[in-house]
């Protein structure tokens, strides 16, 4: 019989607790495992949000706050940049490309989104990739809407749907724009960014449904949506827009320039700087998770070396047994760290099973509320790394009851009392 | 009489080995502990690297150079040669001759003399200074040089986790919290396929090599700068 088979033999009239301490294992490790994954992929969706935008510009105020009423549609601007200054901004020889955004009115719970067609040509996430129609068309009457995946995925909407705009960001129907419905033209395709719950209209169309409120409510000469067309739709202000230059190594200047813009105050950012600032800011919650999923293993680590302490005092007779048939120290020694390995093992594939199960479960829950995508992959280097110390850490911590055994051993004749 | 005292003895030299048992107990712990952690944290956070990054972000404030930043006391840190066919080159170098900023504001003194401070023709004269500052030109020279550089980072454009494209500046937290540095202290960098920083390294001062590309030295002002594409690049602690 060679060390394996009999550790196996061996393991079997202990199931129970060697299999709460697998259960305990694989817990640790699923959750070590799912940090670094949530971690990673909701570090990736956020750095990809947008690319090739050199600049976006809002009123003045923090760069975090545009950055995420602007392209994460998380709060509210502070003010509005008026379409004048909009203006000539987008005409400085600079500037290749803009694209004005008009936040603030939602539908159901998603935000509604003024923007020019340009969006669709310029707007572009993770690696220089732009937003792609994929039933239906791009807006072009005043009242036409272009749906995010999830919003038509979500409210079961199809090309054609009418929809009723709330003032505001309220989902309930009190506030709603109800006389003048916007006709669904267009759906996007997935891209795993906010894009997804956003639905999309021209500038005109959220001038035309705030033609007749004023003061914060709706005023008493009202105008039906036909007559609506009739006036001038220009938007007097826009939420924020999106610079794209013709020379790059001009970010900085241009930033500048449009900082210190004399008519009115504005804030110009990178929104790739000023994604890397956000990040670090929240990374230390990542971190402290971490460091406590970390703990969570030591926990599991240190149970199964109680069980393992506990139950040597049951296999003294067996292990005396052992010797006396010519098991040398050494093969206690590694009878018992066979056994841990064995154990710290399972609990590790437990744990990695545990991992996809649960991905797989959460996945489009997680995908549907925060938009990060988990995609379920090979383990990293990094996933490997862990794994990996998880057993040599184990390894380490079995020498402990190993010496033990060994040592009691020497001193237990065949005729302990046990 | 022997047998009997052979257990006790053994168990006498058990007991006194006791001690240096559990002390191998308390250290297989603390390994399997620093261990786990310090091998869990190996990704792109390290919890020990970050508390260090926190400190480095108090000593070292935003505009602080190079040579500030790496407290190299003005003495240049021993660097890592740069890879074959490839020339170190400082900020200064990228300034063409006469025009660095003493150059420009020397231009101005005797405007600056001849008004009142605080005067509208002061003001004038000031922002006349200012948009010369911001506009210098380009070192022509430059053009097509492998170079080496080294500088701070203001990210562009993320592949996955890492940053791909990035403005190189001399100065740290450039883009956020300092005036910008004028177009000629700007390089802007595309890595080459399979290159990147991450998040953490490009908080840092960083070094980058490639072929230097030079924009509009003598034609369009606003199509000028300096472009390193297919650039390597690296932390610059490494020095």
């Amino acid at each position: 019989m060679n060390l394996l088979r009999i550790a196996l033999k061996s393991a079997r009239f202990r199931k129970t607790s060697l299999l709460l301490t697998v259960f305990t294992i694989a817990i640790s490790v699923t959750l070590l495992l799912g940090v670094d994954k949530i971690r990673k992929e909701s570090k990736s969706s956020l750095l990809n949000t947008v690319s090739q935008t050199d600049l976006i510009v809002g009123a003045r105020s923090s760069p975090t706050n545009l950055l995420l009423y602007s392209v994460f549609r998380i709060g509210n601007a502070t003010n509005n940049v008026t379409w004048e200054t909009y203006e000539s901004i987008a005409d400085r020889d600079e500037v290749a490309w803009t694209v004005p955004i008009s936040l603030g009115d939602s539908h159901r719970g998603f935000r509604v989104m003024g923007t020019s067609t340009d969006y669709f040509d310029f707007y572009q996430y993770g690696e220089r990739r732009s937003l792609v129609v994929g039933s239906g068309e791009r807006f072009e009457g005043v009242y036409d809407a272009v749906l995010g995946a999830d919003v038509a995925n979500e409210l079961g909407y199809t090309i054609g749907t009418e929809i009723i705009i709330s003032h505001g960001l309220v989902s309930a129907d009190f506030a709603g724009h109800d006389d003048k419905p916007f006709t669904v033209v267009g759906i996007l395709e997935k891209t795993g960014t906010p894009v997804d719950r956003t639905i999309h209209v021209s500038l005109a169309g959220i001038e035309a449904i705030h033609v007749d409120w004023q003061d914060g409510g709706r005023s008493s000469v009202t105008l039906d949506a036909e007559q609506a067309l009739q006036l001038d739709l220009t938007p007097t202000s826009i939420t924020a827009f999106l610079v794209g230059l013709e020379n790059r190594a001009e970010t900085f200047r241009v930033q500048r320039e449009i900082n210190e813009y004399p008519d009115e105050p504005m804030s110009a950012i990178l929104p790739g700087a000023t994604l890397a600032e956000f990040w670090r800011t929240i990374s230390t919650i990542e971190q402290i998770l971490f460091v406590i999923s970390g703990f969570v293993l030591v926990v599991g680590l240190l149970g199964m070396l109680t069980t393992i302490l506990s139950t040597l005092n049951e296999r003294r007779r067996e292990i005396a047994v052992l010797r006396s048939i010519g098991a040398r120290a050494s093969h206690v020694i590694s009878l018992i760290l066979l056994e841990t390995l064995m154990v710290v093992t399972a609990g590790c594939i437990a744990g990695v099973g545990l991992l996809y199960g649960l991905l797989a479960i959460a996945r489009p829950m997680v995908a549907r509320r925060t938009g990060v995508d988990l995609a379920i992959t090979w383990l990293d280097a990094t996933q490997l790394a862990i794994l990996g110390s998880v057993i040599v850490g184990a390894g380490f911590v079995a020498l402990i009851p190993g010496i033990i055994a060994y040592r009691r051993s020497i001193q237990d004749g065949l005729a302990l009392k046990v | 009489m022997v047998t009997v005292m052979n257990p006790r003895s053994t168990s006498t030299l058990v007991r006194g080995r006791r001690t240096p048992l559990a002390v191998l107990f308390a250290m297989a712990v603390v390994v399997a502990a620093c261990g786990s952690t310090a091998e869990s944290t190996t990704g792109e956070l390290p919890a020990e690297e970050s508390s260090v990054d926190a400190t480095t972000e108090q000593t070292h404030a935003f505009g602080a150079s190079l040579d500030e930043f790496l407290e190299t006391d003005g003495e240049k840190p021993a660097s890592a040669p740069p890879p074959d066919g490839f020339e170190e080159i400082e900020w200064e170098d990228l300034v063409p001759p006469g025009s660095t900023p003493a150059d420009i504001s020397a231009k101005f003194d005797e405007r600056i003399a001849a008004v009142v401070p605080g005067s509208p023709e002061a003001n004038e004269v000031f922002a006349e200074l200012q948009a010369e500052y911001d506009n210098q030109p380009v070192n022509p020279d430059l053009a097509g040089e492998a170079i080496q550089l080294a500088g701070f980072v203001a990210p562009l454009t993320y592949s996955g986790e890492l940053v791909t494209e990035f403005l190189l500046v001399p100065y740290f937290g450039a883009c956020i919290h300092v005036p910008p540095p004028p177009v000629n202290q700007t390089v802007l960098v595309s890595l080459r396929e399979g290159e990147g920083l991450t998040i953490d390294e490009s908080w840092g001062a960083v070094w980058v090599s490639g072929t230097l590309t030079v924009d509009g030295a003598e034609t369009d002002l606003a199509t000028a700068g300096y472009t390193i594409s297919d650039a390597q690049t690296g932390a610059y602690d490494g020095y």
